[in-house]
């Protein structure tokens, strides 16, 4: 009941303050751009608002707690992103001043057909990006709250809606840049007092090595742990490090299991085939578990399950031997050290990566395919260069009143997101040293949400896990929020207004936004009820690295070169884009099993990151083709370059969307 | 291409401007990339540069979690400070040019200390809200 209160606060104050905001939206510059008269502050705030996602505010945690060093590229790639952005594409971006990403397009090279292209990439990065905001907001509602899975989408969806339908960009701007303040509130107070109540040296990913337990996680005796069944896969394995821990079946269930390393030659779990073993409650009788021809052993309830060999003297063989159980359905258990004595730390956490692999660099999410430098420098390409080049945060900077704002604004961005992301990583080592049991059942990505429940006041961890529930509810709002407003400008201004009815009036083109605003919503919720079983952050780096490989080198040269062509920039979009898309797709589907073939490792780690190799492909494809297509470049290049780069009091550029207020 | 004088103007102004902002943005750049691909091969061939201990941290650990934010900011405001004193000078340039009356007063903007910029150029943070001293927008397109 705690947490629901405070998720509904964040989403009553969503609703009102974007009617107040609002206020008397009437042009469509409003809509689009918030009449170009977004102050430094409050820009910056809007933009760190929308920036900050599902995946900033509860994905970096859980992926800090469960594989250490290497997600640390993560935050500081999404920071990063922002200097690349500054130096190269936020002044020129904004005095070009146009409504929208396909306008730049477009304008840059006097191409309508470039609009076209430019627009496809603005709705693919968008839907591929708002897919993970609806999936985090339907998980966050079912694990607080209980809901189904539906429910958080209805709520996020109607509400931002409703609030861009409303007043569009002008009606999300003062939105955002208050639910950015709320989420660093959310992710550094609650932060605070859990340091200051179970100890701030546990805070430090030192702790693990000084905690006397050989920097290994341990579970309590007796601790359960709900796996969500196969259905999860492959979320629903538990590693088992040795023959110490038992594993209890209160209610029965049905298992697989499987040696996670194969063992040496001669041992007795390859002689014996006695892999694992029952223990009936009594401990008085015990019995080899009996595999069907699906794979699955039934365990009857209150049995437990041990690894060993039923030959006593061989056990600490077994101990050495990591052992994997998959569950058929959602099944809660018990984990109950075997030979209960007082010395002992407790059981090791099932899935908890080793120290060294987790404290120190190339552990085990770099090193998956092998080639964990490659996979590093591709990680940081992508997110660097990705956030440069997505639509929805770059449609922002046309809402500043000039250039130098711009480049302020951006500036005082990456001030904000370093105070926010610099306490993300401190959650998951929190999480590692005092919340365990989230290993064991693969739900890291809760560590925001789940970790006060550990505190012994059941009141105050109920009211800060609502805090952080509420501060992920407004980064999937506000998020969403700009995406909706960026793929709508796109149907109605580009689509509508630019495309389909060149004259429409000032009235239909705002009346084609919010139908497209209501259209893209429902189309939203829809795609996030499909994608449940998808992963958060695997969806946000389809977005960045088409972003990476699309807008980010078409900004770039765009802005810098000016012999860069409509020809060149289109071809190079489409073949970065679209290679980068297919290569992470096709990584998935060999992830998931759907696709079977064996490629090298090497090819491995390159599809599954594709930047280094598809920013460079697509940064080469627009300079050869435009140097082949020299011809073509736009009559008054010059022209361009000065509205770009020319300080406003020249007087020399203009924008090129005009906007209407003052000609009607 | 277009062999008039006014054309040959702006393109050369185009050029400076590019020319001068991306000497500024490409150094700055420089600075970073190299940092972002040297902390990964120290990680790599000198681990236990890496791993040595600072304050319940790992040196890596605490250069890339906690060090590296403010290391970026420094960089972006150097560059908006770098990138505003370009875009004065460029202006006083073109005014000065421009109208020779007002030759010395652009000058003078340009070299001994700005005139009234000076405090924007100084301080890359702005009071929130308040933006650097315009004195029209003709860019703009409403009234």
């Amino acid at each position: 009941m705690i947490p629901f209160l405070f998720v509904l606060f964040v989403v009553v104050a969503t609703v009102v303050l974007g009617i107040v905001a609002t206020g008397k939206t009437k042009s469509a510059g409003d809509l689009f751009v918030a009449g170009r008269s977004v102050g430094v502050m409050l820009n910056a705030g809007a933009i760190s608002g929308e920036y900050l996602s599902a995946a900033s505010f509860m994905g970096i945690a859980g992926l800090v707690m469960k594989n250490g060093y290497d997600a640390l590229w993560y935050p500081v790639g999404y920071a990063a992103g922002y200097l690349f952005l500054l130096l190269f594409i936020a002044g020129p971006l904004r005095r070009f001043g146009a409504y929208t990403i396909p306008d730049f397009a477009e304008g840059r090279f006097d191409s309508p057909g470039f609009r076209k292209i430019a627009v496809l990439f603005v709705l693919s990065i968008g839907l591929f990006y708002t897919m993970p905001q609806m999936k985090g907001a339907g998980v966050t509602m079912v694990s607080i709250l209980g809901w189904p899975y539906w429910a958080g989408i209805v709520v996020v969806g109607t509400v931002i809606t409703f609030n861009v339908a409303l007043g569009g960009m002008k009606g999300i701007t003062l939105v955002q840049a208050f639910q950015y303040w709320f989420k660093l509130f959310a992710i550094s107070v609650p932060l605070f007092i859990l340091a200051a109540i179970l100890g701030a040296e546990r805070v430090t990913p030192d702790f693990v090595r000084n905690d006397g337990r050989g920097g290994q996680p341990y579970l309590g005796s007796g601790t359960r742990v709900k796996m969500r069944g196969a259905a999860a896969s492959p979320a629903n394995a538990m590693v088992i490090g040795g023959w110490r821990t038992t594993v209890v079946f209160p209610a029965g269930g049905r298992i697989k299991v499987a040696l996670v390393e194969k063992p040496p030659i001669g041992s007795p779990v390859r002689t014996g085939g006695k892999l694992a073993y029952l223990e009936a409650p009594s401990r008085a009788m015990a019995k080899l578990l009996r595999f069907g021809s699906d794979g699955y052993a039934s365990v009857p309830a209150g049995w437990g399950l041990r690894f060993g060999n039923l030959n006593s003297a061989s056990l600490s063989h077994f101990g050495v031997q990591p052992v994997k159980v998959e569950f058929a359905d959602p099944t809660e258990v018990m984990l109950v050290e075997t030979m209960l004595s007082s010395g002992s730390p407790g059981i090791l956490a099932p899935n908890a990566p080793r120290k060294d692999k987790w404290q120190n660099p190339y552990g085990t999410l770099s090193g998956k395919h092998g080639y964990p430098l490659l996979w590093t420098y591709s990680l940081i390409v992508a997110l660097v260069c990705g956030t440069a080049g997505l639509p929805h945060i770059l449609v922002r900077f046309y809402t500043n009143p000039d250039g130098r704002a711009a480049k302020r604004t951006t500036l005082w961005v990456m001030v904000l997101l370093g105070a926010f992301y610099v306490f993300t990583p401190l959650w998951g080592t929190l999480g590692r040293a005092a919340m365990p049991a989230l290993y064991a059942s693969n739900t890291t990505d809760a560590v925001v949400i789940r970790l006060p429940t550990v505190l012994q006041n059941e009141t105050l961890g109920l009211v800060l896990s609502g805090i952080t529930a509420a501060g992920a509810f407004a980064a999937f709002m506000s998020t969403f929020s700009g995406l909706l407003v960026s793929m709508s400008g796109a149907f109605a201004h580009d689509v509508y207004g630019r495309m389909l009815r060149p004259g429409a009036s000032d009235a239909s083109r705002l009346r084609a936004f919010r139908f497209a605003a209501v259209g893209v919503g429902l189309l939203s919720m829809g795609l996030g009820l499909l994608v449940e079983t998808f992963d958060i952050a695997t969806m946000v780096g389809w977005a960045f690295a088409i972003g990476a490989a699309s807008y980010f080198p078409l900004l770039l040269l765009g802005a810098w070169w000016r012999g860069l062509t409509a020809a060149g920039a289109a071809t190079g979009m489409l073949l970065g884009g679209f290679a980068s898309l297919g290569a992470i797709v096709l990584s998935m589907l060999l992830d998931k099993g759907v696709v079977t073939a064996t490629f090298p490792p090497l090819v491995r780690a390159l599809l599954e990151q594709p930047a280094i190799w598809g920013v460079p492909l697509s940064l080469t494809t627009m300079w050869a083709v435009s140097r082949a297509t020299a011809g073509k470049i736009p009559a008054d290049v010059d022209g361009k370059m000065i509205r770009l780069h020319a300080p406003e009091e020249l007087g020399l550029g203009r924008n090129y969307i005009q906007d209407d207020a003052g000609g009607h | 291409m277009d062999a008039g004088a006014g054309s040959g103007e702006r393109r050369e102004l185009a050029r400076r401007m590019i020319r001068r902002q991306s000497r500024l943005s490409l150094r700055l750049a420089a600075v970073f990339v190299v940092t972002l691909v040297a902390l990964p091969l120290v990680n790599l061939y000198a681990p236990s540069v890496a791993g040595t201990r600072v304050g319940g941290f790992t040196l890596s650990w605490l250069l890339l979690a906690v060090l590296f934010y403010p290391f970026t900011v420094l960089l972006s405001a150097l560059f908006v400070r770098g990138s505003d004193r370009i875009e004065s000078e460029i202006v006083a340039s073109e005014r000065g040019s421009g109208e020779a009356g007002n030759r010395e007063r652009g000058t003078g903007n340009s070299g001994a200390g700005h005139g009234g910029g000076a405090s924007t150029v100084g301080s890359p943070f702005p009071v929130p809200g308040s933006l650097p001293p315009q004195d029209d927008s003709p860019s703009e397109g409403r009234p």
